[in-house]
């Protein structure tokens, strides 16, 4: 049997309809490709997508997120000209207070738009999250019986409930400590930015360099978990194939030989076949990010150039305020982008267990 | 969960309350007490928590 129509037949058998689902529903440059399409391309050596358009996609789509945050960055610019009028007329309102309180009630409307703006970007942020582990959670089912199904017992055996359970502990730990703890953090940026003095300034920014380092933390733990367990497992494999390997053709008289060749070609189309929808996996969870990224930091883009505008305009306060939100966006993405590349990293652990076969 | 929701809503409510208050304030000689008093309020609240650590 040739090879080709080998891994066709097995692709087949293969039940890829979930990913692809998420996948079409990503609308990305990359949402027409699917497993099978993307493993014929490997085996033939063709491209596995177009370059030139895919960027050209991405350039459209930031500068069409950055156009449709311009919106807020102008009513917010708008009330900080108020402001700024407001503070230099205010002796002839005879009393300072009433310019105060009108500086303050502006300083509420600007901070009402920041927070309904941000929890969109939080909530998007934790969907993004909540769908990556739902991904990883269809795929290792995928995965795992192909790495098995090709020599990988024990890193099949050991890898499938330490990535299972890093995968599940760390959604938990993002969905209801750090997130929380980077929206409080937020929180407390916003008051600090309506009142004169700062109460709580020091407060947030602790909250929020504690999110974003024991995010960092978690990654690096989980992920250097399963890289070593990996890594003997993988030996400990490679000892059961070549042992097989070697007693089949040695032991076995006249037929061993041919047997053991074709034994190889077996495990070779299955490390074929095991890569291909990994790699496929690896773009699902591109594509997944891809569109969040990118509203993140054309978010993230509007407030900072916000800030950069009210400051000469008088409002302090205000912009300093922008400017962490800015920045709180900013951790949001580095969430996002950390817990993406710990789940790159457990899908590269998996292909590269077993790809070739020594 | 709902305990740090509660401290969270705390904070804001004290501290958007008392700078109204302490815009409205009358220029006296007590209004910098008033204000060193609002601060020791906030403090309070701030540290609210910690009651769950002590107790």
């Amino acid at each position: 049997m040739d090879y080709k129509e080998y891994i066709s037949q097995r692709l087949n058998e293969l039940n890829l309809n979930e990913l692809e689902e998420i996948m079409r529903s990503t609308n990305t440059p990359f949402s027409d490709i699917t497993g099978k399409s993307l493993v014929d391309n490997f085996v033939t050596g063709k491209a596995l997508f177009d370059s030139d358009y895919m960027i050209n996609t991405l350039k459209d789509l930031l500068l069409f997120e950055i156009k449709s945050g311009l919106i807020l960055a102008v009513e917010v610019i708008a009330i900080c000209i108020f402001i700024g009028l407001l503070r230099s007329i205010s002796s002839s309102f005879g009393e300072k207070a009433v310019s105060d309180i009108g500086i303050m009630v502006c300083s509420f409307v600007v901070i009402g738009l920041c927070m309904k703006n941000f929890t969109y970007t939080y909530d998007l942020c934790a969907d993004t999250i909540s769908t990556m582990t739902y991904t990883m959670q269809i795929l290792l089912p995928i995965l795992i019986p192909l790495l098995i199904s090709m020599g990988g017992i024990t890193s099949g055996s050991v890898l499938n409930p330490l990535m299972t359970a890093s995968i599940t502990a760390f959604n938990t730990i993002l969905l209801k400590v750090m997130l929380p703890m980077l929206f409080i953090s937020t929180v407390f940026f916003l008051i600090n930015g309506m009142t004169e003095k700062s109460y709580v300034k020091t407060l947030a920014s602790f909250l929020r360099s504690a999110a974003a380092i024991a995010t960092g933390l978690c990654a690096t733990i989980f992920s250097g978990l399963t890289l070593l367990q990996g890594f003997v497992a993988k030996s400990a494999d490679g000892l059961l194939i070549n042992t097989a390997r070697f007693s089949l053709s040695n032991f076995v008289p006249i037929v061993g030989g041919f047997a053991a060749d074709s034994v190889d070609m077996v495990l070779s189309c299955m490390a074929v076949i095991k890569n291909g929808i990994g790699i496929f996996g690896i773009l699902v969870l591109c594509s997944l990010l891809i569109m969040p990224i990118i509203k993140l930091l054309a978010i993230g883009v509007v407030y900072k150039f916000t800030a950069i505008v009210t400051e000469p305009i008088g409002a302090k306060n205000i912009s300093g305020c922008l400017n962490e939100m800015g920045n709180a966006t900013i951790t949001l993405v580095v969430i996002l982008i950390l817990t993406s590349m710990m789940f790159l990293i457990f899908i590269s652990v998996l292909i590269g267990i077993g790809g070739a076969v020594q | 969960m709902s305990e740090v929701n509660e401290w969270v809503k705390n904070i804001f409510m004290i501290v958007v309350t008392l700078s109204f208050v302490e815009i409205l304030l009358p220029d006296g000689e007590m209004s910098k007490y008033l204000k060193y008093i609002f601060s020791l309020m906030i403090l309070a609240v701030i540290l609210a928590p910690l009651r769950y650590f002590i107790a």
